[in-house]
């Protein structure tokens, strides 16, 4: 569980919250606008940001007082976009998600078998096993979205939270996403994803919750991001509800 | 092909070149008849100028560059900023201020004192230019940080040259050798008091590449997967400013290396720290090296000081770089 207590933060002309809230075990979708605060709850919640006020727990302890390395262990965190230097290999880069089981110099995240395999195996389940060795920095934007969602998985902490993991996804690698976090969910691993797409918080959510302006303005199930009212009360625009319980955005004209 | 492969042929070139490049000519042969153990007066002669001027200097320079190099490798992972480097960041400068000012204060002569002296203004130049650059919240902004260094380090030249021409007695170090920095024959003493801990310190940072290569993808993502970013920014920092205030007294400043070898030996693929740093540092020594004997060998034009020949050509790198990677929105 992991529990946001009154959390308050501001930047500039933006405040988030105070948020009260707390986070299920199973797979948490924050579903919300452009800047309705949800990447900056995420980087909370991972602390990675300081909160200006109220505190995150899991599992009973606050985040903001764990040493790194066990902060790594209860929570991976995913962010939007890459950060690379040139030059920096794929494999190297996974490899860095195993920091946290060997510490130290780091050198053992290369060389241990352990990380070795983990590492290989999480690049053929994301299907980028042929690439292990190209630079990063040559990888299409889907690629290394799913370079930073394998990092997050191969750290193998109790929490893994994702911003926006898929953004930049063709369909096929989409479909990868997908089948990832399903096989996250069935091995009992715990999510919280943020996104501004309905369709995909509906098909993977077990929890909901809406974020608007910086507050949570509802709080629900996936039935609830399939409800084109409670949608409509988020993101101030029409949606539809196909027959087959899929969300598509209403532009209001026909085709 | 990977640029550090040149490094093998290039490297015996350099250092012979080196031996044989000065301003007092030396014929070869008698270099060589000398190394035989030629007994004749003009062999013996080339030969100690060889051993007790040339190769001192050349081990010197080839030390100095490289670590300088190593140096700027380090920080350019760790702020995430191929710019970086302890010239462009001020540091460099900030040793050359707390060394004269040392000299001002008559403490020049005194090893340990004039060395925390340099040490502890080298490291205020480093604290004030990363704090310049950063942005709460969104971490370094890379163009802040070069402009902080840029404007920090010549802040602390003017100073430094005030302080040299106001307070300093005459027979005290020169400004332009201070601020220029060339090699010159020095007391093994020095050299083994200067050169040591400095020697270390690179050592440290070479046996945590590891962590380098962590740290050149973020902070926030070093921390997020375990590392204790903030602590292992700080002691790379440490180091590297330690690393100058110990080169700065000994040659002056020498800029622009820790720059230019970094992305010289990035050249051609993928590079882990653990193979980069020691191909950065022996290309950073022989770049010194050979800036080193061109004076050398040129000095009949005048006292050209070594750091002169790598500023003139490490400036045209810094620009190309700069158009390279400097954008606005791009963080690399």
């Amino acid at each position: 569980m992991i529990e946001c207590n009154s959390l308050a933060w501001r930047a500039g002309a933006f405040a988030l919250g105070p948020l009260e809230y707390g986070f299920r075990p199973g797979c948490t979708v924050i579903l919300g606008p452009n800047g309705s605060g949800k990447s900056s709850l995420l980087a909370l919640i991972a602390g990675l940001v300081r909160p200006d006020s109220g505190s995150v727990f899991c599992d009973s302890q606050d985040i903001c007082r764990l040493s790194n390395k066990a902060r790594a262990g209860l929570i991976a965190f995913a962010p939007q976009l890459l950060q690379a230097p040139p030059g920096l290999c794929l494999a190297d880069f996974v490899s860095m998600g195993r920091y946290r089981f060997t510490g130290g110099s780091g050198r053992a995240i290369y060389e241990n078998s352990a990380s070795r395999t983990a590492v290989r195996d999480m690049l053929a389940l994301v299907g980028l096993g042929g690439c292990a060795d190209a630079d990063l920095s040559v990888l299409s934007g889907g690629e290394q979205r799913l370079a930073i969602l394998a990092r997050a998985l191969v750290q193998e902490a109790d929490w893994t939270l994702l911003d926006e993991p898929a953004g930049f996804l063709d369909y096929a690698h989409n479909a990868v996403l997908h089948g990832l976090l399903a096989r996250e969910k069935r091995a009992g691993h715990n999510l919280i994803l943020v996104t501004h797409d309905a369709d995909f918080a509906a098909s993977i959510a077990d929890s909901v919750i809406c974020l608007r302006q910086g507050r949570i303005i509802h709080q629900g199930s996936a039935l609830d991001a399939a409800n084109p009212e409670i949608l409509k009360e988020v993101f101030g625009t029409d949606f539809l509800r196909t027959t087959a319980g899929r969300i598509l955005q209403d532009y209001g004209h026909p085709s | 092909m990977k640029a550090r492969t040149v490094l093998w042929p290039v490297a015996p070139v350099i250092l012979l070149g080196a031996v044989f490049a000065g301003s007092t000519g030396i014929a070869i042969d008698d270099i060589v008849r000398g190394l035989f153990g030629g007994s004749d007066p003009a062999a013996q002669a080339a030969w100690r100028t060889v051993v007790e001027f040339r190769i001192p200097v050349i081990l010197q320079a080839f030390c100095v560059g490289g670590l300088l190099s190593v140096s700027g490798a380090a920080l350019q992972a760790v702020l995430q900023n191929p710019l970086a480097e302890p010239y462009i960041l001020g540091t460099s400068s900030g040793a050359a201020f707390g060394f004269s000012l040392a000299g001002a204060a008559g403490l020049a002569p005194f090893f340990w004192p004039r060395t925390l002296l340099s040490f502890v203004c080298a490291l205020a130049a480093s604290a004030l230019v990363i704090a310049s650059g950063w942005r709460r919240g969104r971490g370094l902004s890379p163009l802040a940080l070069i402009l902080g260094g840029v404007v920090i380090s010549a802040f602390l030249s003017a100073a430094t040259i005030a302080v040299q021409s106001l307070l300093t007695p005459f027979e005290f170090r020169n400004t332009i050798g201070l601020l220029l920095g060339g090699f010159r024959v020095l007391p093994a003493e020095e050299l083994f008091l200067t050169l040591v801990p400095a020697l270390m310190a690179g050592l440290i940072l070479m046996l945590r590449a590891p962590v380098l290569d962590i740290l050149s993808t973020g902070i926030p993502a070093a921390r997020s997967v375990g590392l204790a970013a903030g602590r292992e920014l700080a002691g790379v920092v440490l180091l590297v400013t330690l690393i100058t205030a110990l080169t700065v007294p000994l040659a002056g400043i020498i800029g622009f290396v820790g720059l230019v070898a970094p992305h010289l030996m990035r050249l051609g693929g993928r590079t882990r720290h653990a193979r980069l740093l020691p191909a950065a540092f022996t290309a950073g020594g022989l770049m010194t090296v050979a800036a080193d004997a061109l004076v050398r060998q040129a000095s009949s034009l005048g006292q050209l000081p070594a750091g002169a020949v790598t500023a003139m050509l490490g400036a045209p790198v810094f620009i190309v770089l700069l158009r390279r990677y400097g954008g606005f929105h791009d963080r690399m």
